[in-house]
């Protein structure tokens, strides 16, 4: 994996020397001079709740300490490598009812607010509103700035038996959805296709020209122009309603083509590049879809894994090239059904593990396997969040210093439904940001809220990117604390 | 339930103009995309490749679980997105490279012998029969020389005819033409949004119902030629030639198992292949080779069986796979298949509620309104100790549950005695060493009468004169692509009493459907 020095590692420096900025900047890039460096907003999305029913223990997961130095209890033991640059925010409340409020029945029904802050109208988990990611994305510091204005990614290759809009966590308004790319390889071809890595990249020498390369480009160029044109013709002939209906997939045709379909010249470093972009390893074939995996299961298991360890990188890459400045990166779907059986040893889907018992050896080990579970988001999460801390961005520091990261998950544990705890809770809920040093976040603290709404930590979240909202959606405010202390 | 589209106004209801009577109801549409499913037969019969892994990549066509909608051809979900369009791009860009990568496949597409690699006449040839097909439409002299000029450069350069193919068959895959059932038809004077279909959209109007994959070259010429399908003469005469065709099977199948939901949550190892066979076999042998009445997928006293699947049913093992009599095994026609008893599973076990809300919506048809959303509605998954399976699912007997669940629970108690493989026994799994758990097997449908087992409920469903309407509303909103609306819904019935009336020949009802005076045209929504 690519390393290279984080700008601590390089201030406490051999022997403890403390080296100053001018020594920094011959970490830049060649012929770049420092310049500030744009902020990056992620949201990732995990479809669990903070422990099963009946047995789950706040006790588990919520570390005991608040504030600097706090303690990281197992499922979020991944974090410790970057402790210093993570907050994590426990009793957080989505209320039932009200503005941003949920509906009494549960799953699907806490997306809407947790990621738009507005309350649902259906237990359909589709969002009422537009998501974070995309007020971002469409904010003036962001808008056409990269090649690509977001990138929407999902590890979990298939709802399995969820359907409809489970898997989707980007929302451009409450009736357009932003699928995601569950296909590593076809995310990395997507992000990279026709980017060249910037000059410095290549030893500082023109990069010599190559005819087969160059003749796909053409051939590239030639096939999306007759499908543009060919789209345009259609587009004239159809009634409005299906020109409504088709208007997004014409403008995605389009944007293939500007991005894909131009033959690029070598192209200058992206002003907002990082030292440390390059092509990322390119995926192979994905790990197949599998809607049975042994006689118990009934679910399925696509090698979510690899497929998390491969969509982090592109995503990580993506941005040190400064590609693009907005992700979301949806882990597991809403009441996911996944088979954890690979990752976790107990063959059922994590919606199951939630809810029933896990004999293992004579003893219920469900709440520890969901505790696990949950481990295992935050060690991708982790991940990401290192790729990018080991990455120097255009004004020599840390990647993530000047990206917020958010993870948000389904659901709280707190009494619902006669169960107490219950995995349908929206009590005790819990956000962590990592990232955001540079953008006035103070890091390296657990906050124990006040039963504030979880939007109040994404406007915060949104706030610290640069994208000065009063609130997200119906949820007014943010959560304070997060910038002093 | 389930995802609105960014255009839900409903159009109110329109008669065909100059036709008089009940029938005479056109149905709003709006443009309708291919689903994975019928893309992947759809590349399959049109270049010869499989893209199942490919299409993986696709956004998913079901809704939402808990939407009743069976089919996974909802149209109001199929909004475009950069992810839609970059997997079409990839499935396009993955078969043109297929193509290149095998000439003789490449050969099998080009209806000519090139003379070198910039044979104009030849690539014109291709474009010209191989864009007929993809597009569905003949291509305008326009569209075939945009196509020459465009990629025969490119076989020029590379010394390679195949070169200029490959790039024809990456653009018209992801066309959005290929992509989409487009419909514009010529309007009708005096019916805002009102279309009469032309010959070669009715053509594919046929093929995506009865095949569910594109039409062949017969199909396309009679929309190109005399009738151009503009006649219910014309289509009927089209639509049995394609009932004949293997394709008919296919289609039909996987209508079937859609409605019922095993295509959706097939059944799991190691009996999938076998449980799969088992109804495929049952709804070929009724519907296409014995041409019986469609009521005897319910009433069928034998099964296709392999020795496995024998002996997990319980019954005598046969020495190789065939038709084998269900004996005195209480188990009768397709209710009893492993397939049809491994849908709506839950908490590693069957749910008698949800295998009674199956039943209600999808062969019954019914409306059960929804819990309150402000109630939470999964029940505890461990019984308390003491406690039978039978006592979690007693919603149907409490105060506040009883109005809805008495409609399901008592329908899936039924069918308890088998497990979720399709298997009997007599106790559930978390039951194991309680007394007094023994299931009982009774089941009841409240207002028609009580049953046992499969073959009781299948009994009581034929008795009960459900079926026949319900099947024919079910078949509508496949053939829809949305959920029938009121004002269509006695349309519909009245073809389900047609049916009945004309000894349950399913062949006859799809007939039926493309002989509508509404099939040949189209209100825009």
């Amino acid at each position: 994996m690519h390393r290279t020095l984080d700008r601590r590692t390089l201030l406490r420096g051999a022997g403890g020397v403390a080296i100053g900025l001018p020594f920094l900047e011959l970490m830049l890039p060649r012929g770049a001079s420092a310049q500030p460096s744009p902020r990056r907003y992620i949201v990732c999305f995990a479809g669990m709740s903070l422990g099963r029913d009946n047995a789950g223990k706040l006790t588990d997961i919520v570390p005991d300490r608040v504030g600097t130095g706090f303690d990281l209890k197992p499922p979020l033991q991944p974090l410790a490598p970057i402790q210093d640059d993570v907050i994590v925010v426990s009793n957080l409340k989505i209320p039932v009812g009200g503005p941003g409020g949920r509906l009494g029945g549960f799953h699907k029904s806490s997306i809407s607010p947790l990621l738009t802050g507005v309350a649902p109208t259906s237990i359909a988990p589709n969002c009422n509103g537009p998501t974070s990611d995309q007020i971002v994305a469409n904010h003036a510091s962001f808008a056409s700035k990269t090649k690509i204005p977001f990138l929407s990614l999902r590890v979990q290759a298939d709802s399995y038996r969820g359907g409809g809009n489970v898997g989707v966590i980007s929302w451009k308004s409450a009736t357009q959805k932003n699928d995601p790319t569950v296909s590593p390889g076809l995310a990395f071809q997507n992000v990279f296709a026709g980017f060249t890595p910037p000059m410095s990249m290549t030893g500082g020498g023109p990069v010599a020209p190559d005819p087969a390369l160059d003749r796909q480009r053409r051939e590239e160029a030639s096939v999306l122009d007759v499908v543009s044109a060919s789209a345009t013709r259609l587009k004239a002939r159809l009634g409005r309603p299906d020109q409504v209906r088709l208007e997004r997939h014409f403008d995605e045709i389009r944007a293939l083509e500007l991005r894909l379909g131009t033959i690029p010249d070598p192209k200058p470093m992206p002003p907002g590049a990082a030292s440390g972009c390059a092509l990322p390893g390119k995926p192979g074939a994905d790990p197949p879809v599998m809607m049975d995996t042994a006689e118990e299961a009934e679910v399925g298991y696509a090698g979510e894994e690899q497929r998390a360890q491969a969509l982090t990188g592109v995503l990580a890459k993506a941005m040190a090239c400064d590609l693009t400045r907005v992700a979301t990166l949806q882990y597991t779907c809403a009441q996911c059904f996944m088979n954890v059986e690979a990752l976790v040893g107990v063959k059922m889907d994590l919606h199951e593990l939630a809810h029933l018992s896990t004999i293992v050896g004579g003893k219920d080990v469900a709440q520890q396997k969901v505790m696990e579970m949950y481990g295992w988001h935050m060690k991708h999460f982790s991940a990401l969040a290192q790729q990018l801390k080991s990455t120097l961005g255009s004004d020599g520091r840390p990647l993530l210093d000047n990206t917020v990261m958010v993870f948000v998950n389904e659901g709280g544990l707190g009494p619902a439904e006669g169960k107490n705890p219950a995995a349908h809770s929206t009590d005790s809920m819990m956000v962590i940001t990592a990232g955001g040093r540079a953008t006035g976040l103070k890091t390296g603290r657990h906050i124990r809220a006040a039963e504030d709404h979880t939007a109040k930590v994404v406007t915060a979240a949104m706030n610290a990117a640069g994208v000065m909202v009063p609130g997200l959606g119906e949820v007014q405010g943010r959560l304070e604390s997060m910038f002093t202390g | 339930m389930g995802g609105g589209g960014p255009i839900n106004n409903m159009v109110p209801p329109t008669p065909v103009p100059g036709v008089m009577g009940d029938d005479s109801l056109t149905f709003a549409s709006a443009v309708r995309r291919l689903t994975r499913s019928e893309l992947r037969q759809t590349i399959l019969d049109l270049v010869g490749v499989d893209m199942a892994a490919e299409l993986a990549k696709f956004p998913e066509d079901y809704a939402e679980a808990n939407d009743v909608f069976a089919f996974d051809n909802k149209y109001s979900l199929q909004q475009p997105s950069a992810a839609l369009v970059e997997a079409a791009k990839n499935l396009a860009d993955t078969v043109g490279a297929a193509v290149l990568a095998d000439g003789a496949l490449a050969a099998r597409l080009v209806p000519c012998v090139p003379k070198g690699a910039g044979d104009d006449a030849c690539l014109r040839g291709f474009v010209t029969s191989f864009g007929r097909r993809a597009l569905r439409r003949p291509l305008s002299a326009t569209e075939v020389d945009a196509y020459v000029a465009k990629f025969r450069p490119f076989a020029v350069e590379a010394n390679a005819f195949n070169k200029g193919v490959s790039l024809v068959v990456r653009a018209l895959l992801q066309d959005v033409e290929f992509l989409y059932r487009v419909e514009i038809g010529q309007p009708v004077a005096g019916t805002p949004g009102l279309a009469r279909l032309g010959g070669y959209e009715m053509a594919s109007r046929l093929s995506y119902f009865l095949w569910g994959t594109l039409p062949d070259d017969a199909l396309l010429d009679a929309a190109g030629a005399g009738e151009r399908l503009q006649t219910p003469a014309a289509v009927k005469q089209a639509a049995t030639r394609m009932l004949a065709d293997p394709r008919a099977r296919r289609g039909v199948d996987r209508f079937h198992a859609m409605w019922m939901g095993f295509e959706r949550q097939p059944p799991a190892p190691p009996f999938a292949a076998a449980m799969l066979a088992e109804s495929r076999a049952l709804i070929e042998r009724v519907i296409f080779e014995d041409r019986r009445p469609w009521l005897d997928l319910f009433r069928a006293t034998e099964s296709y069986l392999d020795p496995a699947l024998a002996e997990h049913y319980g019954l005598p093992r046969p020495s190789s796979p065939g038709w084998q009599s269900y004996g005195q095994s209480g188990r009768q026609g397709i209710l009893s298949h492993g397939a049809f008893l491994g849908v709506e599973r839950k908490h590693g076990d069957t749910s008698p509620t949800m295998r009674g809300q199956l039943i209600r919506t999808r062969l019954m048809c019914q409306t059960i309104p929804p819990p309150p959303a402000n109630l939470g509605v999964d029940i505890d998954a461990v019984p308390k100790d003491g406690n039978c399976k039978s006592d979690r699912y007693s919603m149907w007997q409490r105060e506040g549950c009883k109005g809805c669940h008495v409609l399901m629970d008592p329908v899936g108690h039924g069918l308890e005695r088998y497990d979720r493989t399709g298997a009997e026994r007599a106790i559930a799994p978390d039951d194991a060493g309680k007394a007094g758990c023994e299931i009982s097997g009774d089941g009841e449908i409240a207002g028609q009468g009580t049953f046992h087992g499969p073959a009781g409920l299948s009994d009581l469903l034929v008795e009960s004169k459900v079926l026949e309407s319900c099947l024919a509303t079910q078949l509508a909103g496949f053939f829809l692509g949305r959920e029938v609306r009121d004002a269509e819904r006695a349309l519909f019935e009245r073809a389900g009493m047609r049916f009945a009336a004309g000894g349950h020949r399913f062949d006859q009802l799809l007939l039926d459907f493309v002989s509508l005076p509404g099939f040949g045209y189209r209100l825009a929504e």
